[in-house]
């Protein structure tokens, strides 16, 4: 019996652990979490030029929504979880995130090619799918004229070379339109931020955009300067005394909008108050960007340069009047 | 607790250990028939994600736990503290300093076919291990009360180091440096397995070659010195061992922390405290048991993964306080004090 006592314990927990086991297989093959790992025939359009990858799968937000602007969004057959836009892509299937790829749910979709990126957070996914001697396009997006190679190289990697020419023609004339209607004044100092907590009435984990980045690029189209210096990092976390020292003229907030699920833009402006001798906030020079385009690198980042050339213009920023004494 | 009593739960465990080897790698999201894996040329998704992904993973699953089980065993001894498991000594952190150094630099290599990240990381263990070595010698010899409180210290000072590295680098340095600290079993192919491996079959036959003095050092050095054990050169030849082992294994698959902990803990409840039985139930029942948590972490959620180490502290955690609150006598019984 004390022999059968001292088991108990141990092989009460190997069971339970069986049994839980269990209990969540079974749940997913009976709720049909399990696919096959043949799958299934794709029904979409195929819309590529002969000898063009019909089965591609993206590993970016971005590189999505390239290949659906290049009308190669009937190719695609797997994203990530975090793709969103456009809409059409929610009937994609997921192979997990950016970092934490399901590769199973990958090399069942038998991808004829694969898209990421070629900075560092998805070292790993590069190396396994080299491993796993899938065909890659690695793209780099980290800078405005990055985004237009990249779709360059999408295009003629998808079969819509024509598309993609037409698409950069149109994304060049709206950037050289911004850089003229550019005021020939001072431009104002702008602090982007790319990420904070919000809704909070104070400042915490306050993520700036630094220089040599695709941001920094379209804040200078949309006729601002970077408030930050130019040997920041990229994307530099900044304490309150930090932003009192570079006191900007302007602050934009940059959002998704499940980055702050339903809070209100005038709710997070407020938080700004905490610092209330900073030029931008003393000036009302504070704006909240919330957009499912302000922080992907996409072919949508003409829309957020529009987006703050006019924020930059309708508040009528006098660089003259704030230099007054 | 005579051989005829011991062998029927360790043929439990080695039954369970045959069972999650060859039941986990069937486990997934994507149904696998026993035929498909068979399979080769175009048609074989299933034998590619078998072979590719499930098998490799498992593998690598069980012997990362069988490392630091056996590890846990060792250190739970040589230290007399029921709560010692392979990160006490900073092993972890400093593999983890090494990696977010290698992170922020930025610039990958390959050296050998093994990656700038996991060499940097083994450098981060190494350094560790050294600098311990080095502390511990000072004034004399090297005690465990002297040894553990070094590696506290050493610990805490590696995580704050590691906390101004992601506080000076940008958000996406700052996710990768997150992800790798949570400890992770991403493995495609068999290489991460092999690159393990020596370092823990060297770290087991050392453990296995002292398991006569690991008996004695639970009761205490003089006892120990009593019965003719060279408590100093066992203690560091064992320290040096399994903090390979750790280094290894922390490269690899990141600091996956309380396996040390709960294993050698329900093979202690199972077996008894003799090494000579201990160590083999260690070894299989941490390999299993890794295995088993690392199957739930890929295929609980629809297209996400938890890391290993989210798991393994979830169980371990409430696991530590169960110890932590138990009597003093079954507490000290379960290390083999008297």
């Amino acid at each position: 019996m004390r022999r059968l006592k001292r088991w108990r314990a141990p092989l009460g927990l190997f069971f339970a652990v069986a049994a839980a086991i269990g209990v969540v297989y079974g749940a997913l093959r009976w709720y049909g979490g399990l696919s096959p790992v043949r799958a299934k025939p794709s029904d979409l359009p195929l819309t590529a030029a002969a000898g063009a990858p019909s089965r591609i799968v993206s590993l970016a937000p971005s590189l999505t929504e390239i290949l659906f602007a290049v009308d190669a969004g009937g190719q695609v057959i797997g994203v990530t979880r975090y793709c969103a836009f456009p809409p059409e892509t929610k009937e994609r299937i997921s192979v997990g995130g950016m970092t934490d790829t399901d590769y199973e749910t990958l090399l069942s979709l038998h991808p004829d090619l694969v898209v990421l990126r070629s900075n560092l957070l998805q070292e790993s996914q590069r190396q396994k799918c080299a491993q796993l001697k899938l065909p890659v396009c690695v793209v780099s997006d980290d800078t405005v004229e990055g985004i237009l190679s990249a779709i360059a190289a999408l295009g003629e990697q998808s079969g819509h070379v024509e598309k993609a020419t037409l698409l950069i023609a149109d994304l060049r004339r709206r950037m050289e339109q911004l850089r003229q209607s550019v005021p020939a004044q001072r431009r104002p100092r702008v602090l982007l931020i790319v990420g904070r907590t919000v809704g909070l009435s104070s400042l915490k984990e306050v993520y700036a955009v630094g220089p040599n980045n695709y941001l920094d690029e379209v804040l200078t189209l949309a006729g601002g300067s970077n408030a930050l210096e130019s040997d920041a990092p990229a994307f530099p976390r900044l304490g309150p005394e930090d932003i009192v020292r570079l006191n900007p003229d302007v602050i934009v907030d940059l959002f998704s909008p499940e980055a702050v699920q339903g809070v209100s833009a005038k709710v997070i402006a407020q938080d700004w108050r905490q610092l209330p001798n900073v030029q931008a906030v003393s000036s009302g020079q504070i704006h909240v960007v919330i957009a499912s385009y302000a922080v992907i690198p996409g072919p949508r980042f003409i829309l957020l340069a529009e987006d703050l050339a006019r924020l930059m213009r309708q508040n009528s920023y006098s660089p003259a009047e704030a230099d007054a004494p | 607790m005579n051989a005829g009593r011991r062998l029927p739960p360790l043929f439990i465990v080695a039954l369970f250990s045959l069972a999650v080897l060859s039941i986990a790698p069937w486990v997934g999201r994507h149904w696998i028939g026993p035929g498909e894996i068979w399979r080769a040329g175009t048609d074989s998704t299933a034998a590619e994600i078998f072979w590719q992904l499930r098998l490799p993973r498992v593998l690598a699953a069980f012997v990362a736990g069988m490392g630091l089980s056996v590890c846990g065993m060792v250190f739970q001894s040589l230290f007399r503290n029921p709560l010692a498991e392979p990160f006490t000594l900073g092993v972890a952190s400093g593999a983890s300093a090494g990696a977010s150094v290698y992170l922020v630099w930025g610039t990958p290599f390959l050296v050998f076919g093994i990656g700038g990240l996991s060499l940097c990381a083994f450098g981060g263990a190494m350094l560790t291990i050294l600098f311990l070595f080095a502390l511990a010698r000072q004034r004399g010899g090297y005690s465990p009360t002297r040894l553990l409180l070094a590696g506290v210290a050493v610990s805490l000072t590696l995580s704050s180091i590691i906390m101004f590295i992601q506080q000076m680098s940008d958000l996406t340095t700052s996710i990768r440096i997150l992800h790798w600290i949570m400890g992770g079993l991403e493995v495609v192919g068999y290489q991460p397995v092999l690159n393990m491996l020596p370092f823990v079959l060297l770290g087991v036959v050392v453990v296995a070659m002292h398991i006569p003095e690991l008996n004695q050092l639970p009761l205490g050095d003089d006892w120990a010195c009593g019965r003719g054990v060279n408590v100093a050169r066992v203690r560091r030849r064992l320290f040096v061992a399994t903090s390979l082992m750790v280094g290894g294994i922390v490269a690899e698959c990141g600091p996956i922390g309380f396996v040390g902990l709960i294993a050698p803990h329900i093979c202690r409840r199972l077996i008894g405290v003799d090494h000579r039985w201990l160590m083999p139930a260690t070894l299989l029942f941490g390999g299993a048991f890794l295995a088993l948590t690392d199957t739930f972490a890929r295929s609980c959620i629809p297209n996400a993964q938890i890391p290993v180490g989210v798991v393994t502290a979830m169980l371990g955690g409430p696991f530590f306080l169960w110890l932590l609150f138990q009597d003093r006598p079954a507490l000290h019984a379960s290390t083999g004090l008297s």
